[in-house]
């Protein structure tokens, strides 16, 4: 899968490592974009393994994980929504089972997920308004520090070749 | 008369539904057959379950949080907590993460060790899920007889591990004591014991027609709801989904063993059931071959971390096999010595999330037979 | 003063001194029965049971029902209370009348009636009216449920049951219980089990269904219904409902023994210790059912009963008649 064949609209297609980062790609994705992406990995087979926050100085990010039962390789697609408007709409309407991979990402981070079609806290309490896995602003690190990207064509030398996610955020 | 609590802040989120002659009902979370602290919300009408809803969080720990906190080494004995029927196989998926992200390379024998000890513990999980399966079926007895062959289980695993449910046996680059004798030797003696003791179940309790009767045609999983949900483990393979993390994704040293994935396509409550008791000879037949062909050798790599060590930075996706299903762990570092993010994925949260749907329409006692044979361990799924 | 010559009828000391013994007999059978029952799960399961408390763990039950009566009575709010206590003592009174006309032996007997079965029949009615009450009262779902299985259950196989008995009362011509005891030889091919081996049957299963003896314990179904229609007993309320249990096995055991196994006749020194071997090896049986199968399905229950036991007993019934 590169970017020119991609069925989605992608910002980045990077073909990874799968034996040094256990995914056979990334896929960037703006968030309106989220559920045509999901669609694409619906139709082609793949199932839903989970769907991951991560708090990074340039905002939320999200990262689904999905693998496929008959033809094994991991693919993870992300996306990024600011700090102060973390909205991405649900893919619980293609992956009925995103539905609470996808509660429980509001619970630990506040990422909000329109559509979600039981909107409700899972696994923290009804009454609880801290997010637990939302870092500190100090304690943030911005995505070239955790990333590393074992691109498959150069494989040797990771470099810190994520792509920025601030034009994103405009767009979105 | 005073007046009467109706339970309606319990079930406040739970809106009635169109009919007013339906019963809705708390199912848990102290309810025998939800294996500890689940809460389902069931509407009822008669004993057919029009809609439910799991509800989690009872025994939420936040163990991802604990991973943001503690140090990689400090966070190992959480793994033995968030499933305690298969630790081992967490204690893999936390140690194969961080393995991965730092390109730590596990000696041999320490290959060996681990796949004779998860496997040994995979069995003790299928057994307990077996008897407390059939006691959700109205049978009693045969748990008393599974926790027979699981002490003996508990009794061998204690010797490395020095633990006899929580295991926190497995170290980066190894695990943390080598098998001694008495654990081979023991190994082996048990292997033809458990195999003897498999006909005896089939007999007893497999070909029981009441038990036939509760799981056959129950509980029907068709591999495309597997895959919406996400399901994996015994439940996706009861539903004809040929998908083993072992195979799939192969680790460690499992391609050098002969054994099979025990597939069946009915989907049923049944196949699941058939599926575990198979799994547990597989595996019988991979600690055989394991046993046999064990090398000498360190049991934990030289230079292994120490305390105090903090990997590159970089994520990975590490993911192993357990007992229910695919264990996933998603592991990213910054560079210090704790982690930056850990994400557990724990295989009977998305195992349960399809009990919704296939548990409309279904009789109550059914919705207990199908729960069951899902194998839920609670702690694992609120984590 | 007055010489007043009060006669006492014969019948009414039988009748008076038979319902003490009686109460004796229940009350201290139900210990023994409790004790049994653990004893006999124990070796199923691979286990000792209960061996600390007395000599082979004699004294448990006793120190069970210590504990059972120094509990608190609770009732949940909103509960009916005259309904709630109502039940427990209504589903353990009828056990003494249940009693009364059994011929434990050929004198042994506290009342001897020509509708001795019929007098069984009418009051073991009274057991499905006590869940159902306990159930209703218990302002609790659970409980409820409980009550709609245990009323569906009972009406369901009091009809096959009916069918199995009325076909020995047909081949003995009599409802008096010492008289079909009498019709039946000392041997067990002179039984009637011998002649109605499937009257035996339904009686036997309907019986477990009648009792809510695994595998048909639907109304208390642990698994399912938490405690079913006993979900808020505590102490001695939930401690009579579980004595009924034990009375009502003894019961429908006696029965099973007079109608089909020859009562207390035996092959050498008929007396009323072969009336207890039976009526305990029936009760043997039943607690090896309970430990050993999975609980079936309500509807499974159901269809059994009508689609099997009552087609079936209606056509033994119809032989038996024709023979006869």
């Amino acid at each position: 899968m590169n970017i020119a064949t991609c069925p989605f609209p992608a910002i980045a297609i990077t073909a990874t490592d799968y034996a040094k980062c256990g995914s056979t790609a990334y896929c960037y994705v703006e968030p309106r974009n989220v559920v045509r992406a999901a669609k694409y990995f619906f139709e082609a087979g793949y199932f839903i393994e989970d769907v991951c926050g991560l708090d990074l100085e340039e905002g939320f990010e999200v990262v689904y994980h999905f693998d496929s039962f008959t033809a094994p390789g991991r693919v993870s697609l992300r996306l990024v929504v600011p700090h102060d408007k973390p909205v991405v709409p649900s893919i619980a309407g293609v992956f009925p089972g995103a539905e609470w991979h996808e509660r429980e990402t509001t619970d630990f981070f506040g990422v909000v997920f329109e559509g979600n079609p039981n909107p409700k806290p899972l696994l923290l309490p009804d009454d609880m308004t801290l997010h637990p896995l939302v870092k500190e602003q100090k304690k943030r690190q911005p995505a070239v520090n955790v990333f590393v990207v074992h691109r498959l064509s150069e494989g040797k030398e990771p470099t810190a070749a994520k792509k920025k996610p601030a034009d994103e955020d405009e767009e979105a | 008369m005073s007046e009467i609590q109706t339970g309606d802040y319990y079930t406040r989120h739970f809106s009635p539904g169109p009919s007013d002659d339906t019963l809705i009902i708390n199912m848990g979370p102290q309810h025998p057959s939800t294996h500890g602290v689940l809460r389902i919300i069931v509407e009822l009408d008669g004993e057919y379950i029009l809609r439910c809803e799991p509800v989690l969080g009872y025994v939420h720990r936040m163990h991802e949080h604990m991973g943001e906190t503690k140090s990689y080494t400090q966070y190992l004995p959480n793994m033995g907590r968030v499933d305690y029927l298969h630790a081992l196989a967490w204690n893999w998926a936390w140690c194969g993460a961080v393995e991965k992200l730092a390109g730590i390379e596990v000696p041999e024998r320490a290959q060996y060790i681990r796949v004779l000890t998860t496997e040994l513990n995979r069995i003790s999980s299928h057994l307990l899920w077996w008897g407390a399966y059939i006691l959700d079926l109205g049978a009693f007895s045969p748990i008393l007889y599974a926790f027979q062959d699981r002490e003996i289980i508990m009794d061998l695993l204690q010797i490395p591990t020095g633990s006899r449910l929580t295991y926190c046996y497995f170290r980066f680059g190894g695990v943390s004591a080598d098998l001694s004798d008495a654990f081979l030797a023991g190994l082996k003696d048990f292997v033809p014991y458990l195999r003897g003791r498999l006909p005896m179940y089939r007999d007893l309790v497999t070909d029981n027609v009441i038990l036939r009767k509760r799981c056959e045609g129950i509980g029907h999983f068709s591999p495309e709801l597997c895959r919406r949900y996400g399901a994996t483990g015994p439940v996706a393979r009861g539903s004809g989904i040929d998908y083993d993390v072992r195979r799939a994704e192969p680790y460690s040293i499992y391609d050098r063993f002969d054994w099979e994935v025990p597939v069946l396509e009915a989907g049923d409550a049944m196949s699941r059931y058939l599926i575990r008791l198979a799994e547990i000879e597989q595996s019988l037949k991979i600690i055989e071959q394991a046993l046999a062909t064990i090398p000498s050798g360190d049991f934990i790599a030289k230079g292994a971390p120490k305390p105090k060590w903090a990997p590159p930075r970089g994520e990975t996706y590490f993911a192993v096999e357990g007992a229910r299903g695919k264990i996933g762990v998603w592991l990213v570092s910054d560079g210090t010595k704790t982690p930056y993010r850990v994400k557990l994925r724990a295989p009977g949260y998305c195992n349960l999330s399809l009990f919704a749907e296939a548990a409309q329409g279904v009789l109550l006692a059914d919705a207990v037979s199908i729960l069951g044979s899902l194998d839920l361990v609670i702690p694992e799924i609120d984590r | 003063m007055l010489q007043t010559e009060i006669i006492v009828p014969a019948e009414l000391v039988r009748l008076v001194l038979g319902i003490v013994a009686l109460a004796a007999f229940v009350g201290a059978n139900a210990i023994v029965l409790v004790w049994l029952e653990r004893k006999v799960a124990g070796h199923i399961q691979r286990r000792p049971g209960p061996f600390e408390v007395g000599p082979y763990g004699l004294l448990q039950t006793a120190a069970d029902a210590a504990k059972l009566i120094g509990k608190q009575l609770t009732m949940p709010a909103g509960a009916d209370a005259f309904l709630f206590w109502l039940a427990p003592i209504l589903a353990f009174l009828p056990v003494f009348v249940l009693f009364m006309p059994i011929p434990f032996g050929e004198n042994l007997y506290s009342l001897d009636m020509d509708l001795g079965l019929v007098l069984i029949l009418a009051y073991a009615g009274f057991g499905v009216l006590s869940l159902c009450l306990a159930g209703w009262s218990s302002h609790n779902k659970w409980g409820l449920l409980g009550a709609a299985r245990a009323v569906s259950q009972s009406v369901a196989y009091e009809i096959p049951l009916l069918l199995a008995v009325l076909a020995i009362a047909f081949m003995t011509g009599s409802f008096n219980l010492q008289a079909i005891t009498e019709g039946q030889g000392p041997w067990p091919w002179q039984w009637n089990v011998a002649v109605q081996p499937l009257a035996f049957f339904i009686y036997f299963a309907c019986a477990l269904a009648e009792t809510n003896r695994a595998p048909f314990d639907l109304p208390e179904a642990e698994s399912e219904l938490t405690a079913g229609f006993h979900t808020e007993y505590s102490g001695m309320g939930f401690g009579l409902f579980f004595l009924a249990e034990y009375a009502n096995m003894i019961v429908v055991s006696s029965v099973a023994t007079v109608l089909f196994l020859g009562g207390w006749q035996g092959p050498v020194f008929s007396g009323w210790w072969w009336f207890l071997a039976k009526v305990y090896a029936l009760i043997l049986a039943m607690m090896w059912f309970r430990w050993t199968y999975p609980r079936v399905r309500f509807d499974q229950l159901l269809n059994l009963n009508w689609k099997w036991f009552i087609p079936l007993g209606l056509a033994n019934l119809l032989v038996t008649v024709a023979v006869v």
